[in-house]
């Protein structure tokens, strides 16, 4: 289980828990650096229309579905 | 609704914390001009971010989120390219290549998806060769245009992806939420 917080201008405007994620793009090492990719999803396939997919190099993609 | 097409500088903090110990086990800050910021939309509206990649060379990125629980929301930002496709015959079929070497970025086998102006072929999709700077599909579907897809879905949701392509939007496809979009030129990560 993972928390998962955005902030905006010091304001929180999304703050979640979520069950599965995805350790395979970017934060197996549990160090979630920014030129990292990282998909963050609730187990479905990362390569499907439901997913959500990583698509670009060196530029983070951040996604968190319930 | 209300909506904003000023800039003005932003920063975002994304956190991710081991959930039994509450350790930080992740973060990521960033600063940039945001450019769009749409703080609702209703069903089908699409928010538009641009319809041409912009000269200046700076990255963009479109964040979007629901943040409360509630009715189930199928939101999409869509990121398309202005490619024509060339369809020709092969081996008894017709396969539909386009060309995506204007666009460096993107990665190998990374899922590529149909579109038209009646919306994304949700059962067809392609994967990018890092080889050939190419996507290929089945059929004649030169009279479609590629695009890259990044959906929510659920009861709350958040999406912060890397915007590359000629023509994008956001749109919330199935329910009737409340989705705060943001569009923005990134600064740099501190």
């Amino acid at each position: 289980m993972f928390r998962v917080v955005f902030d905006r201008d010091g304001r929180n405007v999304f703050d979640m828990n979520v069950g599965e994620t995805d350790i395979n793009q970017g934060i197996s090492d549990l160090a979630f650096e920014a030129t990292e990719t990282a998909v963050i999803y609730d187990g479905s396939e990362q390569y499907s229309f439901s997913g959500v997919a990583a698509c670009v190099a060196d530029r983070n993609t951040y996604a968190v579905t319930k | 609704m209300r909506s904003s097409f000023r800039m003005s500088a932003m920063r975002s903090s994304f956190r991710i914390f081991e959930g039994k110990s509450g350790e930080m086990i992740g973060r990521v800050m960033r600063t940039g001009e945001e450019e769009i910021s749409k703080l609702s939309f209703s069903h089908n509206e699409a928010v538009w971010f641009r319809d041409k990649i912009p000269e200046d060379g700076s990255k963009y990125r479109a964040e979007l989120w629901v943040p409360e629980e509630g009715g189930e929301f199928e939101a999409v930002i869509l990121d398309a390219f202005n490619v024509q496709g060339v369809s020709f015959a092969y081996d008894g079929e017709f396969l539909t290549t386009f060309d995506l070497s204007k666009y460096p970025d993107l990665i190998n086998y990374c899922p590529v998806y149909l579109f038209d102006k009646d919306g994304v072929l949700a059962d067809v999709v392609g994967k990018y060769s890092l080889i050939s700077h190419s996507v290929t599909f089945r059929g004649n579907r030169s009279a479609y245009f590629p695009c890259l897809v990044y959906i929510t879905t659920g009861g709350k949701g958040f999406l912060s992806v890397p915007i590359i392509g000629d023509q994008s939007y956001a749109q919330q496809l199935t329910g009737s939420r409340e989705v705060t979009v943001r569009y923005f030129e990134e600064g740099e990560d501190v």
